[in-house]
């Protein structure tokens, strides 16, 4: 019997900017739909495909070179855009739009986060697809919704992090906001959850034949996630406790300085017996916080018995030490160390993908795995405009007259228009747009 | 137990039936977003104690008895079931409910379902498409697989906790708890899919959904950076530029890679829209310290209201760093009516809860609902034996007195420990 994927045969149009539901077409590609992104060479909103014009031996490129093509070699674009094809489309061309159009009639989802007055703008409602498609499944993500004075606020990881309270929550308990990463969680989180959406709103199609509009807000997605805090204040009226690394539930719990430079290691013990046995290993004493509510209690005179004991380990050595005894603890790896460890480079996460702009690499893949219908990269990620040709004369039938029109007008093209010419030192002039990787 | 004038069961999930095994966060949390979509979910319990959420924080105390508001969330709309899965009949009272179940979601460690006699292939002996999804802190086999670990520790992998903070400092998580929370959003629509290919062809399947391939994997975190460029993000010594504006009563985000003329601008200062210090990305991370302090002067002069209101008229894009109070007096919320009560609400936090992470407006109510409190350690055992699993009051009966299911005595108020 041969192994389906479970989307097999589900189209998707992805119209998305950055990571919020370009991520969640990911995913579904990973599970096997028909996923097309589509990209404007004239506009890029977010900047994932690399800075204009970048200097030479920049981080974030292939040995640090920009190359030919840089937007077609930035890691941040690169990392999680498997298993699609992508186009370039200026909807404002009206032949451009025209091709939009059959590939909306002909979809099962169309999956946006452009703003509410954007899609307006464009003609991209639901309303406006449903005429298209009486049977589309729409998804518009957004940052605070679609109604309301911020319904048309662009909505940025960092805008999102400030507004639900999410920044004032995480790093250091004793810093201001100012001290811990950026955290762009938000994205991640809203397009896992539009995966869900989708589903649900699949069931409803499918049951009742009509189309579905989906409404994600992603700060309403990151509030779910801050339950626990919310339902503090909710409870007590008082504003929750900022734990950093500790636990609300059980202590110590922490990241302790090891042997070498920068090396850390996190640990925590949940409960009597786990405290009992990080004693013994570190060599200290049990009996002095015998209860979770005096090491609780205790919390920094603990921490500094745990440090001038863990400053002696090797981190490794300490990890597999704690875990012999089934004490919770782990390094503080650095990317490098997931790309040797064997436990992520088995073929299980990270997998190897060859694109002609970037060589052979690894990437992370589909985040769940399955057992009887195994989701693997299948396509590498794409150049701009890559497929464009594979889309537009092949799937929808346009003839090379017509295409090498689209072309000519700027519709579609595999470079950026508002790029100078690159690369900088050679005469670009005579690179034919369709040249690339028709 | 289920007050019988709560609303029906509806929404678009209402024709999936999902036996639940999970329990603390990950796992409850996927089965609540099934469950508030209209899936009928059976948490089953160990007796008598049940999940160890029940004892997390916040408590909350109205209602006549001391609960946790955390579980009161992450429970809603689900029955409970209390069985002892290590007793030979609370084992075959499971194989024979989820006979009637579409999907078994589970997040106990590796191994333990084998243990228990209730592998994937176990449940296939019941129900042949069956769908079957684990989640794990590092997955079903691999290297870290019996690890034991706290959320932190699995958060400590891969270079996000290794850049995050500031020398000398130790690196730093960001909110505990998030990485769970992700986890069970990836495994809830996860198994729709896999639900999905079943509908098709008639196979089931078992996923594995590792926590920390789920936190590797996101977007954000750019994990081929190092196989790109070889290098690894790094904890500055310092307060990471732009991060955050100290206002008059706070702290703002003011994003300062979009619009510079803009923000130039708004604070009283558009000769710095043509400086080329402050031309490109790159170029004003590296004059940071010429460009922000003229901004913080600009910020510290006002509230973050008034940062924020100005933010909107110069089109600079920004906002407030909220405290949680703020967030639960957001007047934005409010018109939304994000935050949500349970029908017929005894306590606060069945009064207030986060409501809905999307809304489906071709659906009736949006397509999610609250239509029960959190259920007591076994509250619905005899009923959900009853009605789903078939079992006579006879065999019940035997169950309950064999100790191999559990149903709390009426006479001691369990209606309140929600």
């Amino acid at each position: 019997m041969t192994l389906q994927l479970p989307l097999e045969g589900l189209s998707v149009i992805d119209f998305g900017d950055a990571w919020s539901s370009p991520f969640a077409c990911t995913m579904l590609a990973d599970a096997g739909a028909d996923v097309v992104r589509v990209e404007d060479i004239h506009r890029q909103l977010s900047t994932l495909r690399g800075p204009v014009a970048p200097k030479e031996k920049v981080d974030g490129y292939p040995e640090r070179e920009p190359g030919e093509r840089p937007w077609n070699r930035y890691y941040l674009f690169n990392n999680s855009e498997r298993n699609k094809l992508g186009i370039t489309l200026d909807v404002r061309h009206p032949q451009a739009r025209a091709i939009l159009n059959e590939l909306i009639a002909k979809c099962d989802i169309f999956a946006t986060n452009y703003t509410p007055r954007a899609t307006r703008h464009l003609g991209l409602t639901f309303d406006d697809l449903k005429r298209i498609n009486p049977r589309i499944v729409y998804g518009h993500v957004t940052g605070y919704g679609c109604e309301g004075a911020l319904a048309n606020s662009v909505a940025l990881g960092s805008t999102i992090d400030a507004w639900t309270g999410h920044m004032g929550l995480r790093g250091y308990p004793e810093t201001t906001p100012h001290d811990a990463a950026m955290s762009y969680i938000a994205d991640a989180a809203g397009a896992a959850t539009l995966v869900l959406a989708f589903m649900a709103a699949l069931e409803e199609r499918d049951r009742t034949g009509e189309a579905q509009c989906i409404e994600l807000a992603l700060t309403e997605v990151l509030l779910e996630f801050l339950s626990q805090p919310l339902m503090q204040t909710v409870t007590t009226g008082q504003p929750p406790v900022v734990y950093g690394s500790r636990s609300p539930e059980w202590a110590p719990q922490g990241v302790y300085p090891c042997l070498g430079d920068d090396r850390w290691i996190s640990i925590a013990a949940r409960d009597d017996v786990e405290w009992a046995s990080l004693c013994l290993v570190l060599g200290l004493s049990a009996t002095e916080y015998p209860s979770a509510e005096s090491r609780q209690q205790h919390h920094d005179q603990i921490d500094q018995l745990i440090i001038e004991r863990t400053g002696s380990w090797g981190a490794e050595a300490l990890m597999l030490a704690l875990q012999e005894s089934a004490v919770p603890a782990m390094v503080v790896y650095r990317d490098s160390e997931i790309f040797e460890h064997p436990e992520f480079t088995g073929g299980d996460f990270l997998e190897e993908a060859r694109h002609p702009d970037t060589g052979m690499r690894l990437y992370p893949g589909a985040v769940w795995r399955s057992r009887n219908r195994p989701m693997k990269i299948r396509t590498p990620h794409f150049g701009l405009g890559e497929h464009n040709h594979e889309v537009i004369c092949g799937q929808l039938g346009w003839s090379e007259e017509a295409y090498a029109a689209l072309i000519r007008e700027g519709a579609i093209g595999t470079k950026y228009s508002f790029w100078p010419s690159w690369p900088p030192a050679s005469d670009a002039s005579g690179r034919a747009e369709t040249g690339a990787h028709d | 137990m289920a007050d019988s004038s709560a609303p029906a069961r509806s929404g678009p999930l209402a024709r999936h039936r999902i036996l639940d095994l999970t329990q603390s966060i990950a796992g409850p949390y996927a089965t609540k977003l099934l469950a508030d979509y209209g899936a009928d979910v059976i948490k089953v319990e160990r007796p008598p104690y049940g999940d160890q959420a029940r004892e997390w924080q916040p408590f909350c105390s109205g209602g006549g008895s001391r609960h946790s508001a955390f579980f009161s969330f992450l429970n809603a709309n689900k029955s409970s079931v209390a069985l002892d899965l290590r007793h030979p009949s609370g084992r075959e009272a499971l194989l024979r409910l989820a006979r009637h179940c579409d999907a078994v979601v589970e997040n106990f460690k590796p191994g333990v379902m084998e243990r228990l006699g209730l592998s994937y292939r176990d449940l296939r002996g019941v129900r042949d498409d069956v769908v079957l999804t684990s989640i794990s802190n590092f997955g079903q086999k691999g290297a870290f697989r019996d690890f034991e670990a706290t959320e932190l520790n699995i958060f400590a992998l891969g270079g996000r906790m290794a850049a995050s903070g500031t020398r000398p400092r130790p690196p730093v998580r960001l909110l505990g708890g998030s990485s769970l929370f992700m986890a069970g959003t990836v495994a809830a629509g996860a198994t729709l899919i896999a639900l999905r290919g079943r509908d098709r062809d008639g196979l089931g399947d078992h996923l594995d959904v590792s926590i920390a391939n789920v936190i590797l994997g996101e977007p954000d975190r750019g994990l081929c950076l190092y196989s790109y460029s070889g290098i690894n993000m790094e904890r500055l010594d310092g307060p990471r530029p732009y991060q955050a504006f100290p206002a008059a009563d706070g702290f703002v985000v003011i994003n300062v890679n979009r619009g510079i003329e803009r923000i130039a601008e708004m604070i009283g200062r558009p000769e710095l829209a043509s400086d080329p210090r402050f031309s490109s990305n790159v170029a004003r991370q590296e004059h940071a310290d010429s460009l922000e302090p003229l901004i913080i002067e600009w910020t510290v002069a006002r509230t973050k209201a008034e940062v924020v209101a100005e933010s909107h008229k110069f089109r600079v894009i920004a906002a407030p760093v909220a405290t949680i109070p703020e967030v639960l007096a957001n007047p934005g919320l409010r018109a939304r009516d994000y935050f949500q009560s349970i029908p017929g609400a005894r306590c606060p936090c069945q009064e207030t809860q986060p409501g809905s992470p999307f809304r489906i407006h071709t659906v009736p109510n949006l397509g999610w609902s609250l239509r029960r409190p959190a259920p007591a350690v076994g509250s619905d055992t005899c009923p959900v034996l009853a009605d789903v699993g078939g079992f006579s009051p006879t065999e019940i009966e035997q169950l309950l007195r064999c100790g191999a299911a559990f149903e709390p005595d009426p006479t001691v108020g369990a209606e309140a420990s929600a």
